[in-house]
């Protein structure tokens, strides 16, 4: 089985978008605040090569394809979430008391939501076609819940996100509702065709979110403020005290 | 049927994460300045005597007596406008210290999270309670139980959060005096 030129046209633009994006991400030096996704659009870039040579190889209904596809799909949810917590991490970190007790929050939350999704998938059969659809709205729930507790929590506490991190995270954010949205509806309608269109579709809106995250040049990198230890504080602050009130000595003296 | 509910609710999860990202957030005062915070504390609060007196049944029975009806039909409505202020005045108070307690959590290098909660769950019967009142004095009636409640609220947070500052104020003097 093979794919229609319009699809292999989708498939050559979409690579290539996500080719340029990734080109965009080492120009800006994204690596260095955002590795994680770095390293997810890195991975994607070489899946479309390695999918690509294994379509030419074994073709696209076969089940070696069909395998390796889901698997690349897994790694990639995985890699999203991590995203998600990259993202959450690189707004909070700076305030260090508040990311402490979101930490433990967000794990929180994501071990309810998977509890949530293993109980509502009880009873699926166990076989591929029927496992995958409930899966994969289940994990994508996960990113997007993960995603809008984080910041929630930057929004209670007025941290505001920078432009290009907004924009990242709702990429992400869009294809995951998408996605879950896409595999809810696909017991329903059983159209194989839209729901890939749907996938794909909002892939690249996520992707056109993506470049426009990194089409400006960041802004430069604002480093936490390191409060000092109450140590230091304690030997600072008789030393100061004691040179303002020399300071103060000196100009009564000048006053008289 | 089941589809379109799915759909608004994600339409619904995908409106709220842009507003998360993009919404506005809320104006910081200009006039205060990072080390005059202490213009963030309540200063509404302090005239709920004056107000417990208009409140009260007195001032009413008096002026029924002595005054024409359009005289207390006018006296009632402009009571009502007072609290109503009185009302938006405690909500700034409240306001204000909310932000000054999440601009201190903000600094504070390790956050006590029964401290945060109670604070997110006083935010939350606060303006629960505030509507509630506000419905009730659009209802023409004079709500002094709810009154004194917002008003020990930001009374309480006020002293509590006035606490906080004095003992993190106090320590740069007194390890002055360690040296002179």
């Amino acid at each position: 089985m093979s794919l229609s030129v319009f699809s292999l046209a989708h498939w050559a633009l979409s690579a290539l978008l996500e080719a340029a994006i990734l080109v965009l991400a080492f120009r800006r030096r994204l690596g260095e605040r955002l590795p994680i996704f770095v390293v997810y659009l890195t991975v994607l870039v070489c899946n479309e090569v390695a999918a690509f040579g294994l379509y030419q190889t074994v073709g696209f209904g076969s089940k070696t394809f069909l395998y390796v596809y889901w698997s690349t799909q897994g790694l990639f949810l995985l890699l999203r979430a991590l995203v998600v917590y990259e993202i959450c991490r690189s707004i909070l970190s700076p305030l260090e008391g508040i990311w402490r007790l979101a930490k433990p929050f967000l794990a929180m939350m994501g071990c309810i939501l998977l509890t949530t999704m293993l109980v509502s998938a009880r009873g699926t059969p166990l076989n591929l076609a029927s496992l995958i659809p409930p899966g994969q709205r289940g994990l994508e729930l996960i990113i997007v819940g993960l995603l809008i507790a984080g910041l929630a929590f930057c929004r209670y506490y007025r941290v505001r996100a920078e432009n290009y991190v907004a924009w990242i995270a709702l990429g992400l954010g869009f294809h995951s509702i998408v996605q879950a949205t896409d595999n809810t509806f696909l017991p329903w309608l059983a159209h194989f065709t839209l729901w890939a269109a749907l996938s794909h579709v909002s892939f690249d809106i996520a992707m056109i979110m993506w470049v426009v995250a990194l089409w400006s040049p960041l802004p430069a990198i604002q480093h936490s403020r390191r409060l000092l230890g109450q140590d230091e504080y304690d030997r600072l602050c008789p030393q100061v005290t004691a040179q303002l009130r020399e300071l103060n000595t000196r100009l009564l003296e000048m006053w008289k | 049927m089941t589809i379109a509910i799915v759909a608004v609710l994600m339409v619904a999860v995908l409106a709220v994460l842009v507003w998360l990202l993009f919404g506005p957030h809320r104006i910081q005062r200009p006039e205060v300045r990072p080390l005059e915070i202490k213009k963030l504390l309540p200063v509404h609060c302090r005239h709920f005597p004056q107000i417990k007196r208009i409140l009260g049944q007195e001032d009413e029975i008096f002026l029924g007596r002595r005054a024409s009806k359009h005289t207390l039909k006018l006296w009632r409505k402009e009571r009502s406008q007072v609290l109503r202020l009185y009302m938006q005045g405690l909500a700034e108070d409240f306001q204000n210290l909310t932000e000054l307690a999440r601009m201190l959590s903000k600094l504070s290098p390790e956050l006590r999270p029964s401290q945060e909660l109670e604070l997110l769950k006083a935010t939350l019967q606060f303006h629960i309670l505030y509507r509630m009142t506000m419905l009730r004095l659009a209802l023409r009636s004079l709500p002094l139980p709810e009154l004194s409640r917002l008003t020990e609220m930001v009374a309480t947070l006020g002293f509590e959060l006035e606490l906080l500052l004095n003992k993190m104020t106090a320590r740069v003097p007194q390890a002055g005096m360690h040296t002179v």
